[in-house]
């Protein structure tokens, strides 16, 4: 975490015309459709270290009527392709159904598939209610 | 040396003049005598004029030879013929051995002559050999003697102009060396006009530090008279200061004293009106008195912790919060029911970790759940998952607070299984489990471990201390003791030892 930390402020200080409006495809389905894709405001890919930064990115991951079935805004973002780890180091915001979680700087791992919000987190759900006759979802489903 | 220099030197020259004098002498015979010698003979050597011959080259024809064929003849002699032939013969004998004996002579002589000639071919040789080694061993000498004298010349050539380079070097040092001097001569005469000047200066300096001296002496003196005054000025403020302190406590005391006893009037008029009408449901134009305090401290106090929620510094009391029911000393939550709106739930904490592989969510420092049907505060939620994402199991660390509509709960840590549809409330760290009731009953329950089964709302108390408003049994039956239509899990009375 704390070299991401780091390789988001070396990034940030070696920026050198980043690309903007930058949109492709993450994910797709067996089909050929688009199941998400990444957006990002401004981003640069850095060939030495093999991190990529980007600003104002937002997900969206789309699902079977190929409506938005979540996504996920970021302030900016630094993501290690090596190691499929990133930081961000300010505000971001994840909406999937009924559930928002928000924070401020989030290390994120898809290898080892956790997330770490490490101040101002909030997590917004429906139906989470301790009753066994109720189903308790973090995902907001009921 | 210098006669073998000379004859080193001119001897081509005579030997050219030797060429022009005697045209007929040849420069190779001078040089190589023996050749002459057996070209010429010794005594015709003067005389004999040698001129050049010219040899042309003689075709050689292959003369065809032929055979000539001989045929005997056959002779026959007479016998005068014979004498006559006879005589002849011998006087042509005669003739012959004379020209013989007189060739002999001349061969002896011609042999004698070359002996001589080879013999004096060999001594001019040897002469010329002599005279060619001493020439050469001469040449040789010479030849040295020239390198050393070179090289003698060319040393002193070297001494010469290292002394000439000493030379000069001395004279560049001693121009130096002069130069310098008058540089030293030029400093000394300004380091001594400086010295004058300085000399000068320190007398003006200690005459300035001497004023100087005496006009600090004058500001100090001005100085203190200050300090005194200011001194005098501060203590005379400070005790103005403590006298007004001790007016504005006097006044503190007197403004708590009043509020005191205002309190105490409005305490004694609730427990008059309590007295006189027990039961808070039946007075809806008033609001609700807290639970009727038990006799004894212990009572009371527990029933001041129950309205105090445990939170931390600056959090917010979850009973504090709008909207909420629940707490002691509110209204019922029975009388003023809401329906649900439906609203989401807020989790908020400093930090969260969400292991997605291991099913797990940490909440961490200061996590509050917002339900709208409860609120919880904990300093440390975990919250497990099946593979499903659904809840599996719940456990809040630390400071734990949990209120609904109706009841408010405290304990040092809880745990809720969603399987068994149980929630457990522990003590600890000097935090007693405790469940507060805020209803009509308003009762308290306080134990070392409090289970509660959300299914049947059947309650399990470890070494149970119940707290009950003054009247409860008035007309109440025993299994309204706890919460309202509770039960306990063995369908007896609740509370007490399991």
């Amino acid at each position: 975490m704390l070299r991401l930390r780091k390789a988001f402020a070396q990034c940030v200080a070696h920026l050198d015309s980043p690309a903007e409006n930058v949109v492709f495809p993450l994910e797709t389905l067996p089909d050929g459709t688009v199941k998400s894709r990444l957006m990002a405001r401004r981003a640069q890919m850095f060939m030495d270290s093999g991190l990529i930064w980007g600003e104002g990115i937002r997900v969206e991951q789309y699902g079977k009527d190929g409506k938005v079935d979540s996504f996920l805004e970021a302030e900016n973002c630094v993501v290690d392709r090596k190691t499929k780890t990133g930081w961000v180091d300010g505000d971001a915001v994840m909406t999937y159904g009924k559930s928002t979680v928000k924070g401020r700087g989030v290390h994120f791992s898809v290898d080892r598939e956790f997330i770490k919000i490490f101040s101002k987190s909030e997590i917004r759900t429906a139906g989470l209610k301790i009753d066994p006759a109720k189903t308790f979802d973090v995902e907001g489903r009921k | 040396m210098t006669i073998y220099t000379a004859t080193r030197r001119f001897l081509p020259m005579v030997v050219a003049c030797v060429c022009l004098a005697a045209p007929a002498l040849d420069l190779n015979d001078l040089l190589n005598p023996d050749a002459a010698v057996l070209k010429k003979p010794v005594a015709d050597a003067k005389q004999a004029e040698v001129k050049p011959v010219e040899v042309k080259p003689v075709e050689v024809k292959p003369v065809e030879v032929k055979p000539v064929e001989v045929k005997p003849v056959e002779v026959k002699p007479s016998p005068a013929a014979v004498s006559d032939d006879a005589a002849a013969a011998a006087a042509a004998e005669r003739k012959l051995a004379e020209e013989r004996s007189r060739l002999e002579r001349e061969r002896a002589e011609l042999e004698a002559r070359l002996k001589a000639a080879e013999d004096a071919r060999a001594a001019a040789a040897k002469a010329k050999a002599d005279e060619a080694a001493r020439v050469e061993a001469v040449t040789k000498k010479a030849r040295g003697d020239l390198a050393e004298a070179e090289a003698a010349t060319k040393k002193i050539r070297g001494d010469l102009a290292e002394a000439q380079a000493t030379t000069k070097k001395i004279r560049g040092d001693l121009a130096e060396a002069e130069a310098e001097r008058k540089s030293l001569e030029k400093e000394r005469a300004e380091l001594e006009a400086r010295l004058k000047a300085a000399e000068e200066a320190r007398a003006a300096a200690e005459k300035k530090a001497a004023e100087a001296e005496a006009a600090r002496k004058k500001s100090e003196a001005e100085i203190g008279d200050v300090a005194k005054k200011a001194l005098a000025e501060r203590q005379a403020r400070e005790q103005a200061e403590a006298a007004r302190r001790v007016a504005e406590q006097r006044a503190e005391s007197e403004r708590r004293a009043a509020e005191k006893a205002v309190a105490e009037k409005a305490a004694a008029e609730k427990r008059i009106n309590y007295l006189m009408n027990p039961d808070p449901d039946e007075r809806a134009d008033k609001p609700r008195i807290p639970a009727a305090p038990k006799p004894g401290e212990n009572s009371a106090s527990a029933q001041k912790q129950v309205q105090k929620p445990v939170h931390k510094p600056g959090e917010k009391p979850a009973a504090a919060k709008p909207g909420e029911k629940g707490g002691a000393g509110k209204p019922s939550a029975a009388a003023v029911k809401k329906p649900l709106t439906g609203r989401e739930a807020v989790i908020t904490a400093e930090r969260t970790d969400y292991d997605r592989k291991e099913g797990v969510i940490l909440f961490d420092r200061n996590v509050h759940v917002d339900d709208e049907q409860y609120q919880m505060h904990a300093d440390r939620l975990f919250v497990f998952l099946d593979g499903t994402n659904d809840l599996k199991r719940l456990v809040a660390i630390g400071h734990v607070a949990i209120t609904n509509e109706e009841k408010t709960a405290y304990c040092a840590r809880a745990t809720y299984s969603k399987e068994t549809g149980k929630i457990v409330m522990y003590s600890g760290n000097g935090i007693q489990s405790k469940l507060s009731e805020g209803g009509k009953k308003g009762s308290t329950v306080i134990g070392e471990r409090i289970t509660f089964w959300v299914n049947t709302e059947q309650v399990e108390v470890d070494n149970p201390v119940i707290s009950m408003p003054g009247g409860a049994f008035k007309g109440g039956d025993a299994k309204d003791l706890l919460q309202g239509g509770g039960k306990s899990k063995d369908g007896k009375s609740k509370g007490g030892r399991k």
